[in-house]
């Protein structure tokens, strides 16, 4: 009796556990895979695949529009934005974009978005309600990449490869507003959670400039150096600022390590092992999981940010691109 | 008021105005590009009869199409540099008189770097003969081991790699696959003669054992069968890989699949390398093809890709280095230690101060892959990794520091 008394009390508690952890579904990665056209959904919580979507062809940055509930994937040779529901997970719609959309940006308010045409040297900005372009902004450099809008919305900075400058336009008068010479190969930027620094990552340099917002002038350099890897190895790319506003991740590239740094002392913490060829790269809301990309061994690394360390691998489709967490 | 509102008008036009000649009153920076009129490296029908059927109609085959794209590249770099850059060619028939007719027409045009097409012999003169003015020289065709050893110069810089970098790059890969055995077939041509010894060196640095060297002619006399007739060219011994040396591939190009031992063939065939090959997917590649398709529509060949680089070493290093007057010393910039460039295939690319060569990687490639990159992986340095291709500081005998 006592028996059966236990496996009915297990039997509930078994149950309750996982009423639980299905009430706690607290969100969800989204993986865009350049290489196999299509976008890994996996469970945050369980860390297990939910479904392989369809992206669009070769998709890579990827933004969420919250009140919509869309995720907004840059399918490079179709030369759109395709509009995947979160619900369904299916297209059901298109943003046009111009010739071969990489890096995009959402403004602070969700109206627009600001794309970089590489082949063109173009940056184009969408009205997303309409869907169609308002604008072209033209000779932002040779083979523009980084998009990212200023907190307040009121200017985008743009990093152009070839160029090696951070130009920063004002895309609601289409203007060029400044151009401003960094490291060799800027890559992506991110502002930091108070807005007052913009970082941008210099792959070929192996460093980060850190640029003042407002006077655009260069305050800062961080140099990753690493004992036991190649200067040259250190290529960084991505970046997840933390939400706490103390520090910033930056994937290093052939490196194989997430580096780690202070943002206020701009001290390099750590240097966290990760997978071939890490670029892009996420944090969840309570900064205690990151999430990284590995562009050449088709998986993505989970990072517990308190350890320090990898704690898990998902493979996933080929050629791993861009990162989101949805919570 | 609307009188007032029409002058208000006028004022802020003529303001524009000044703003935009302002704008284009920058100084002109002359960047001087010489090759030669008649360069059987580029002959028009192609030197050997496979080009008459496959690159028909494109005779504009000169590597000055890259420095073109390079030209049209480096305009943005123009408002941080605060010149205008102009290109200036000029394609010379006298190669007797060469040196100076590019020596006049430096001085006649205030040309501050010049860019260089040409073979051995043309460039040393030109060298020579250019020395006393301090200008720099940039390499993008020749690949002679001598220039970057004995015979180098310290105002010549050498953007294509050397014979010795190409042939490093390929016994680090036959070596990395465990074909050690290699036969060499080499051509008649001085040059060819080059590239073999060249490779012979680098067997001998990667552990690759020569089983025979055989010398190859063109033709079909029956009386030099065993030079011309594959069949009795690669018979009797063992081996793993076939090299061959023929600089203007009139003949390696009958060779792969042809060989008596199933074998690869690597060096003017087969698997080649390469500074920059048109499949190459990685590192920004593709975008630097599709810009270069789109300006001169056909492919982009290795030269085509060192006189772009040049022009961008240029522009990069007007940016960063130039002092307040407008004045750059390019052949102390160029081996500088934080003087580097992306090259749109990996690492950042410097100059090796010994003998002023670039440093890059390598591509190892079929007709149409990219096979391997070298330096391949497991081939270290003490300093660089990409010092495993190439003459090393100590191997070079180039005394310039």
């Amino acid at each position: 009796m006592k028996k059966i008394n236990v496996i009915i009390k297990s039997t509930i508690l078994f149950l309750a556990l996982i009423f639980l952890s299905y009430k706690s579904f607290a969100g969800v990665i989204y993986i865009s895979n350049e290489g196999s056209d299509n976008i890994t959904v996996i469970d945050l919580n369980t860390l297990t695949i939910i479904d392989t979507i369809e992206g669009g062809d070769r998709p890579r940055d990827m933004h969420y529009l919250k009140e919509q509930g869309h995720l907004l994937v840059a399918a490079s040779e179709d030369d759109i934005i395709n509009i995947i529901d979160v619900n369904s997970l299916k297209i059901i719609g298109t943003l046009e974009t111009g010739d071969d959309p990489e890096i995009f940006d959402i403004s602070p308010d969700g109206n627009i978005a600001v794309v970089s045409n590489e082949d063109d040297n173009e940056a184009t900005v969408i009205d997303i309600k309409t869907r169609k372009i308002l604008r072209v902004i033209e000779d932002v450099g040779i083979e523009p990449e980084g998009v990212t809008f200023s907190p307040d919305g009121k200017l985008v900075f743009i990093t152009s490869e070839v160029t090696n400058t951070v130009i920063i336009i004002d895309p609601w008068k289409g203007e060029i507003i400044e151009e401003v010479l960094v490291g060799n190969r800027p890559r992506r930027g991110a502002f930091t959670q108070d807005g007052s620094e913009y970082w941008v990552t210099n792959e070929l340099g192996g460093s980060v400039s850190i640029l003042n917002a407002k006077t655009f002038e260069i305050i800062h350099t961080i140099v990753f150096s690493k004992k036991g890897i190649r200067d040259e190895e250190i290529t960084p790319v991505d970046f997840a600022m933390s939400n706490d506003g103390t520090k910033a991740y930056i994937t290093l590239g052939r490196a194989k390590h997430v580096a780690v740094v202070d943002t206020n002392s701009y001290e390099v913490i750590d240097y966290i092992l990760a997978g071939s060829r890490v670029w892009g790269a996420a944090i969840t809301k309570d900064d205690k999981t990151l999430i990284v990309t590995n562009g050449q061994s088709d998986d993505i690394s989970i990072i517990d940010t308190d350890k320090r360390a990898s704690v898990n691998s998902i493979a996933v489709g080929r050629t791993p691109h861009t990162v989101r967490i949805v919570e | 008021m609307n009188l007032i509102y029409k002058i208000l008008i006028n004022i802020i036009f003529i303001g524009l105005t000044f703003f935009s000649l302002q704008a284009n009153d920058n100084p002109k920076f002359n960047i001087g590009y010489y090759d030669l009129e008649n360069d059987i490296r580029y002959s028009e029908w192609g030197i050997h009869p496979v080009d008459i059927r496959s690159d028909t109609n494109k005779t504009y085959k000169k590597p000055v199409a890259g420095a073109e794209l390079g030209l049209k590249d480096i305009k943005p770099f123009q408002r941080m540099a605060k010149v205008n850059f102009e290109l200036l060619t000029k394609s010379i028939k006298d190669t007797e008189n060469i040196g100076e007719i590019i020596y006049n027409h430096i001085l006649e045009n205030n040309i501050k770097i010049i860019i260089t097409d040409l073979p051995k012999n043309e460039l040393l003169k030109v060298v020579t003969k250019v020395s006393d003015l301090n200008i720099s020289l940039m390499n993008i065709s020749e690949r002679d081991n001598s220039i970057r050893s004995e015979q180098c110069h310290e105002n010549l810089f050498h953007i294509i790699p050397s014979n010795r970098m190409l042939t490093d790059s390929l016994a680090q890969y036959l070596s990395d696959k465990k074909w050690r055995k290699v036969l060499i077939l080499t051509g008649p041509l001085k040059e060819d003669e080059e590239k073999s010894n060249s490779f012979k060196e680098s067997a001998k640095q990667f552990g690759l054992k020569v089983v025979d060297e055989r010398k190859f002619l063109l033709g079909n006399d029956p009386r030099a069968r065993d030079q011309n007739d594959l069949d009795f060219l690669t018979g009797s011994n063992k081996y793993d890989a076939v090299y061959i040396s023929d600089t203007h591939r009139e003949f390696s190009y009958k060779v792969p699949f042809a060989t008596q031992q199933p074998a690869a063939v690597v060096g003017s065939a087969g698997l080649i390398a390469r500074a920059w090959h048109w499949s190459y997917l990685r590192h920004g590649a593709p975008q630097v093809h599709g810009r270069f398709e789109r300006m001169h529509n056909r492919r982009m060949t290795e030269e085509n890709w060192a006189s772009w680089v040049a022009m961008r070493m240029v522009a990069e290093a007007l940016v960063r280095f130039k002092k307040d007057d407008n004045e750059i010393n390019f052949s102390k910039t160029f081996i500088d230690s934080n003087y580097k460039i992306g090259g749109s295939k990996g690492p950042a690319l410097n100059f090796r101060p010994w003998n002023r060569q670039l440093r890059q990687t390598i591509m190892i490639s079929s007709e149409n892959w990219v096979t391997s990159i070298a330096p391949l992986e497991g081939f270290v340095h003490r300093d660089n990794n990409l010092d495993t291709i190439g003459m090393d500081a100590k191997t070079s005998k180039c005394n310039i520091n």
